[in-house]
């Protein structure tokens, strides 16, 4: 005789009973019923370390799934996860932030999926214990003053499971104006839910004895705070996964950029029908060229372009053969470019203390709206 | 512009103000080059006078992808910066453009040692994109919001694909147009009572290709209707748009895979409103089945109500799965396969041979006589011999034929949902009277009570003479299947005996005449 027992997990958001300064690293695991928590599948042991298992879901919800060959996407909807918070309110204590939560700020521009150490800073000497960037908890092991409020961390990632990412600013998500230290991304003691924690649905079949047989699977992206609900409740919305995939946008109003005062043109095709620029060239300064491509290409706090960072940049703009970047530039007609190049250009201003830096990308021309082409493409 | 003089430019350009150096190492000793005066310099007049004084331009970025749709559905959905740290090939976007979906919950899988090993049915994404169509050019515009929805549900549609997630929590592509072998058969709990859903139905095609350069809008439009289909409402047509340009899709050899198959496949699926069917299995059961979305399944229930009266068996497909945790039980919804039954490896859409209705001979409430000729046929009709026996088999081993004109009214002039010809058989048993006149033959077709809603009371209710035409499809060798993008490399051959005949109303012939326009 078999038995099922459902589980839920919020990749990368701890135990709420345990203490904060000295966490395991354990996947937790909200189930509605006792679960052997060894012999589970190897994708809930977390640095080493098995899963947590806490009976505390009350009411199961059900998790659909539709598509059709006339519409192909299918859809998981959103879903409502109820949980039974005890009467010391631990829950409610890892679930819900306050706008006095201590945090610091990111002063890196990139955090490779590997990268151990992070520069931060803040108001206060960092504690030891976990803590969050985007839906990714870290876990700080040790750190180093370097200069006032400004802390070099060695830090372990993917510490409550959870998949380590890339953590980089977002130049189209500043705020106007934005382009120092404002810049930064906040590091949180506590969930911050807006970064959207992916989380696993997991049904457990059990044998006679209790122990796992299989289970079956379905993730899903954490929508909002978890939310109280007629006391000792707490309901979590969750967004199945193929709804959060179908649902991101590809492109952004903002990476529509206006230009200020730019030079264009270089090689020129003059034929019968006029003249059109072949090859031109376009300088975007920091913050254009920042929210242009939506890749940070200064550190937060300061204003100088990272020349390793726009090489880095145009590397990975390039990489794939099979995919071209191209450049839109309407000025009443619509011009299409081909980027070709990507270049962090300096140069000296009236002062030999005043360098001036700009991003220029060389074009190249694809089509013009009145007609003219290169190479027979159209 | 061919022919035109290039000139040089940037000395005009490059002129007054500060001195440039090339070089990527941050602030750097100026060097004695080119000088610039700043000014936004509109392209057409690069040969004028800079005008600092012109409205600055907008810009904005925007990418060619040239890969497969696997590729393409894979780079979307997992790039997050571009850095491909995982080294598979897929995280080649900047900027937040891709979806940023951790590979680990994408069933990418790798590729199979050789793309004729891969099985038509697989839900290993980088395996299905060894058999998936070419490369095709698709063009973003990054300055406006698109949903990825938007675009993966046109890919889907136009190759055949569904998405969704796997047992094991990945999401996949998954291909509904290819045999699936073995099929799972169902368990359904008992005491359900399955009530079928109506999907709306299918009754044109509207396909766009080739692409504007300037505001990446389609170029060129086709729509096909099914002949003797008018009045096709908004529901009743999909939108397909097709990556390739104006004159590839001009062309019968490369549209073919696109064009031909698509429609073949919507028609033969979404032609007649389908039924879908809710069918509850316990919840063990559809673990160790392992049956997921897209899988093809066999079902039966001899209570439940089809358009062809009471009682239902075949292939299905898994259309949507719906896990209820409390209940134990998983709520599955089933398409009926039309594309993965034996029969469906004739290719429908080629010239086939068939046979028109000359003469109903009597009728009563359940048995039809028909004076039947051989399209083009102008000898005399020799059931032993032509196309292989087909006909002297059927006879012989009392086979079916299987009528499906998805609630086409014979006349062809409106649609009539629930006709009573949808999905019916007509049998051909050792006690037909059976005789050839000439290029005719004469059968007896019953249509089984069973199978039809009321009693057939006019000869019009399933043919009109001289117009209504029994088509048979094409039988198709092995190594026509191995061409076939309809038919996976490894299916099996049409077994001799069995075989549809497609009925179609009159004008709505289909096969390679299409119907263009509206």
């Amino acid at each position: 005789m078999t038995r099922a027992v459902f589980g839920f997990c919020i990749y990368g958001v701890g135990n709420p009973y345990e203490d904060p300064f000295s966490p395991t690293p354990a996947i937790v695991l909200y189930t509605n019923g006792e679960l052997p928590s060894t012999g589970l599948p190897t994708e809930l042991t977390n640095l080493s370390t098995p899963p947590t298992v806490l009976p505390i879901v009350s009411g199961l919800p059900g998790v659909n799934f539709g598509a059709s060959p006339r519409n192909p996407v299918g859809s998981g909807g959103t879903i409502t996860i109820r949980l039974t918070d005890d009467d010391q309110g631990k829950l409610g204590q890892l679930f819900l932030t306050d706008d006095d939560s201590e945090f610091w700020q990111f002063q890196e521009a990139k955090l490779t999926p590997t990268g151990t150490s992070i520069k931060m800073k803040g108001v206060s000497q960092p504690d030891q214990q976990a803590f969050y960037i985007g839906n990714e908890a870290f876990f700080l092991e040790g750190y180093n003053s370097s200069n006032t409020q400004t802390w070099d961390l060695d830090v372990t990632r993917g510490y409550f499971g959870g998949p380590a990412q890339v953590r980089m600013l977002a130049p189209r998500d500043y705020s106007p104006g934005e382009t120092g230290s404002g810049d930064a991304i906040l590091i949180t003691k506590k969930p911050n839910w807006d970064n959207g924690f992916y989380c696993g649905l997991y049904l457990f079949i059990l044998d006679q004895d209790g122990a796992y047989v299989s289970h079956i699977l379905r993730r899903g992206v954490v929508i909002g705070e978890p939310t109280p609900k007629e006391r000792p409740y707490y309901d979590i919305q969750v967004k199945m996964l193929e709804d959060t995939l179908a649902d991101h946008q590809i492109g952004e109003s903002s990476r529509v950029v206006s230009l200020s005062k730019k030079i264009i043109a270089e090689s020129v095709d003059v034929g019968s029908d006029g003249a059109y620029p072949l090859i031109a060239s376009l300088r975007l300064t920091r913050e254009e060229a920042e929210t242009f491509f939506n890749e940070p290409l200064h550190t937060p706090g300061q204003t100088v372009i990272i020349s390793t960072l726009v090489d880095d940049l145009k590397d990975r703009l390039f990489q794939d053969p099979d995919i071209h970047p191209q450049i839109v530039i309407e000025d009443g007609d619509t011009w299409i470019y081909d980027i070709v190049n990507l270049q962090l250009i300096t140069y000296a201003g009236n002062t030999n203390n005043n360098y001036i830096q700009f991003i220029k990308l060389t074009l190249s021309l694809v089509t013009h709206s009145e007609g003219a082409t290169i190479g027979g493409t159209s | 512009m061919a022919g035109g003089k290039v000139i040089k430019f940037l000395k005009d350009l490059f002129s007054s103000t500060g001195s440039i150096t090339g070089g990527n190492n941050g602030p750097q000793t100026p060097g004695a080059s080119m000088t610039f005066k700043e000014g936004w310099v509109p392209p057409a007049r690069a040969g004028e006078a800079v005008n600092p004084e012109a409205d600055p331009p907008k810009i904005k970025l925007r990418y060619n992808i040239h890969k497969s749709i696997a590729d393409t559905f894979l780079t979307l959905a997992v790039s997050t910066d571009g850095s491909d740290t995982s080294g598979s090939g897929y995280d080649v976007l900047v900027g937040g453009i891709g979806a940023g979906i951790p590979e680990s919950f994408i069933n990418i899988g790798s590729p199979a040692g050789s793309a004729l090993s891969v099985l038509g049915n697989t839900k290993v994404i980088k395996e299905l994109n060894q058999i998936l169509n070419p490369k095709h050019t698709y063009p973003f515009d990054l300055g406006s919001s698109v949903a990825l929805k938007d675009f993966l549900a046109n890919e889907c549609l136009a190759a055949q694909l569904m998405l969704g997630p796997l047992q094991n929590g990945k999401l996949t592509l998954k291909s509904w147009v290819h045999e699936e072998s073995p099929t799972i058969t169902l368990n359904p709990v008992n005491g359900q009572t399955v009530t079928p859903i109506r999907l709306p139905t299918l009754k044109r095609l509207n396909m766009t290709f080739g692409y504007n350069p300037i505001d990446l809008s389609p170029q060129f439009q086709r729509a096909f209707r099914w002949l003797g289909v008018s009045n096709v409402k908004p529901e009743q047509s999909q939108d397909i748009r097709l990556y390739i340009d104006g004159v590839t899709a001009a062309q019968t050899t490369e549209s073919s895979p696109y064009m031909e198959k698509l429609i073949r496949v919507y028609y033969k699926m979404f032609g007649g409103a389908p039924f879908v069917y809710p069918v509850s299995v316990s919840m063990e059961d559809y673990i160790t089945s392992g049956a997921e979305f897209g899988d093809a399944v066999t079902w039966s229930d001899p209570s439940v109500v089809t358009p062809s009266g009471i009682g239902i068996s075949g292939a299905f497909f898994i259309v949507g799965v719906d896990l209820q945790y409390e209940a134990g039980i998983v709520n599955l919804l089933l398409l009926e396969n039309k594309l993965t039954s034996q029969a469906q490896n004739q290719q429908q859409g080629f010239i086939s041979p068939g046979f028109s209705i000359d003469k109903v001979i009597d009728i009563d409430s359940t048995d039809v006589y028909l004076d039947l000729s051989a399209i083009g046929q102008t000898s005399a009709f020799d059931p032993a011999n032509d196309w292989d026996g087909f006909i002297d088999d059927m006879i012989t081993k009392g086979e079916k034929f299987q009528i499906d004109n998805y609630d086409q009214a014979p006349s062809g002039s409106k649609e009539i949902p629930g006709s009573i010809l949808a999905h019916c058989q007509i049998v051909l048993d050792g006690t037909v009277r059976y005789k050839t006149i000439g290029s005719r033959v004469r059968v007896r077709v019953r249509v089984p009570a069973a199978y039809h809603r009321g009693p057939i009371t006019r000869a019009s209710d399933l043919f009109i003479p001289g117009e209504t035409n029994l088509v048979l499809p094409t039988l198709q060798t092995a190594d026509q299947n191995l061409n076939s993008t309809l038919i996976e490399p490894n299916s099996n051959v049409l077994p001799s005996g069995q075989g549809f005949i497609n009925l179609q109303p009159p004008r709505a012939y289909f096969g390679t005449n299409f119907s263009f326009g509206t």
